[in-house]
C-alpha cells in the first residue's frame, strides 16, 4: 500500500492536482486517507467566506495618510518651499542686491583698509626708503619732464 | 501578481526597488493596485471589523510607502505578506481586539465583517448550522499559535506556495508544511467536536452529517 496523506492533506483538500496525481491510488484502498482528506474539505469549504473589500473611501484615506508623510519629511518641506513663484521671486532679488552692490562700489578707490594698514611701522620707513633713492632724482626724463611742463606754460594759448 | 523569475525574484520586487530608489508615487500605486485588495481580504480574516481591517491594511501601505531600504532578492509578495502579518499580529495582540473578538460567539451581520457564507439552496436550518459550524471554525482558527495561522491563512486564502510562505514567515518549507497541517489537524478535530454536538442535540445522525456539509 502506498503511503498516507500525511502533510499533503491541505493542498489535497485545496485540489492541488500534483497532490491528487500522487494519492489518488491510495484514496481508492485507505479508507482513513479518505475520511481525512473528506473532514479537511469541509473544514476548507466552511471557512471559504467572502473576502473583505477595500470600501469606497479606502484610497482617500490612505493617500491623504501619504500625503500627510510627504508633507512631514524634511526633504518635502525642502522641495515644496521651491516653486516656480519663490524661485523667480529669489533670483530677481538677487539680481537687485547684485545690481546695488555694483553701484554702490567705487572700481579704483583704495580700500580705507589697506590705507590704514599703511601706516604699519615697516612700510612706512620702506617709503622713506623710497623717497631717498637718488635714482630717481638722478633720471634724466624727469628733468626732461620738468622741461617740457615749463614749455607748455610758456606758450601761447 | 508578478511571476517569479529563475532568481527568485519577480517583477515586483523590481518595482518596489524602483521606488525605494527613487520615491515615485506612480511606482508605488502600481504596486497598491496589484495588492490592495488581496491585503484588505488578509487583514479582513484576522479582525471580523471592517474599519480595523482597512486600518490594518492602511498601516501596511505606509510601512510600504515609508520603508528605507528594501532588498529585491526575494519574492516582493513573500516581503508584503510578512509585513501584513505583522501588523495583522501586532492587532489581534491588544486586548481590546481580544475582548471584542471573544464577545462575537455568534454569526454576525453583512455589514460588520465577512459574511459566513451557507448555500442560498439549502434550508433555513441547513444555513443555520453550516454558519455555525463556520463561526466555530473561524474561532477555532483565530485560537490557533500565530505561525500555524498565518501559514493556514496565506495556503487557504492567498494562493501562496510553500516557499513563499516560508519566506515570509522567515522559516523553511518542511516548517510551513507541518504548521499548516497542524492547523488542519486542530480544525478537523473541532468539525468532529461539532457534529457530536450536534448529534447528541437533535438525537438523530442526519443532522450531524448536516452539520458536516
Amino acid at each position: 500500500m502506498s503511503e498516507h496523506l500525511g502533510e499533503d492533506l491541505a493542498t489535497l483538500a485545496l485540489g492541488n492536482e500534483d497532490s491528487i496525481k500522487k494519492h489518488s491510488a491510495h484514496l481508492t484502498s485507505c479508507p482513513d486517507c479518505a475520511r481525512a482528506l473528506d473532514e479537511a474539505k469541509r473544514v476548507m469549504s466552511a471557512l471559504d467566506q467572502p473576502a473583505l473589500e477595500p470600501s469606497m473611501g479606502f484610497d482617500r484615506a490612505l493617500f491623504a495618510r501619504l500625503d500627510a508623510i510627504d508633507a512631514a519629511s524634511p526633504w518635502a518641506r525642502i522641495k515644496a518651499w521651491f516653486t516656480l513663484p519663490r524661485l523667480i521671486g529669489a533670483g530677481v532679488m538677487a539680481l537687485g542686491v547684485s545690481l546695488v552692490l555694483m553701484t554702490m562700489t567705487p572700481l579704483a578707490t583704495p580700500d580705507e583698509a589697506v590705507l590704514a594698514s599703511i601706516e604699519d611701522d615697516d612700510v612706512a620707513e620702506n617709503l622713506d626708503m623710497l623717497t631717498d633713492l637718488d635714482v630717481v632724482e638722478d633720471l634724466d626724463v624727469a628733468e626732461d619732464l620738468e622741461d617740457i611742463v615749463e614749455l607748455d606754460e610758456g606758450s601761447p594759448g | 501578481m508578478a511571476e517569479v523569475n529563475a532568481r527568485g525574484t519577480d517583477d515586483d520586487a523590481a518595482l518596489m526597488a524602483s521606488f525605494v530608489e527613487s520615491r515615485d508615487r506612480r511606482i508605488f500605486q502600481v504596486l497598491y493596485q496589484r495588492y490592495r485588495a488581496p491585503i484588505v481580504a488578509y487583514a479582513g480574516r484576522y479582525t471580523r471589523d471592517r474599519a480595523r481591517a482597512e486600518e490594518i491594511a492602511q498601516e501596511v501601505f505606509v510601512r510600504v510607502y515609508t520603508a528605507k531600504s528594501y532588498q529585491a532578492d526575494a519574492s516582493f509578495k513573500s516581503w508584503l505578506y510578512t509585513v501584513a502579518t505583522n501588523v495583522c499580529l501586532n492587532e489581534v495582540r491588544r486586548p481590546e481586539h481580544r475582548q471584542r473578538f471573544e464577545s462575537l460567539d455568534a454569526p454576525r451581520d453583512e455589514g460588520k465583517g465577512p459574511v459566513l457564507a451557507a448555500r442560498e439552496d439549502a434550508s433555513p436550518e441547513a444555513q443555520m448550522a453550516h454558519q455555525q459550524v463556520a463561526a466555530r471554525l473561524e474561532a477555532t482558527l483565530a485560537a490557533l499559535p500565530e505561525k500555524q495561522r498565518a501559514a493556514f491563512l496565506m495556503v487557504r486564502h492567498e494562493a501562496m506556495t510553500h516557499e513563499e510562505i516560508a519566506k515570509s514567515l522567515k522559516t523553511s518549507v518542511s516548517a510551513v508544511k507541518s504548521l499548516v497541517h497542524r492547523a488542519l489537524e486542530t480544525l478537523r478535530k473541532e468539525l468532529r467536536t461539532i457534529a457530536d454536538e450536534m448529534a447528541d442535540e437533535s438525537g438523530s445522525a442526519p443532522r450531524a452529517e448536516e452539520a458536516r456539509t
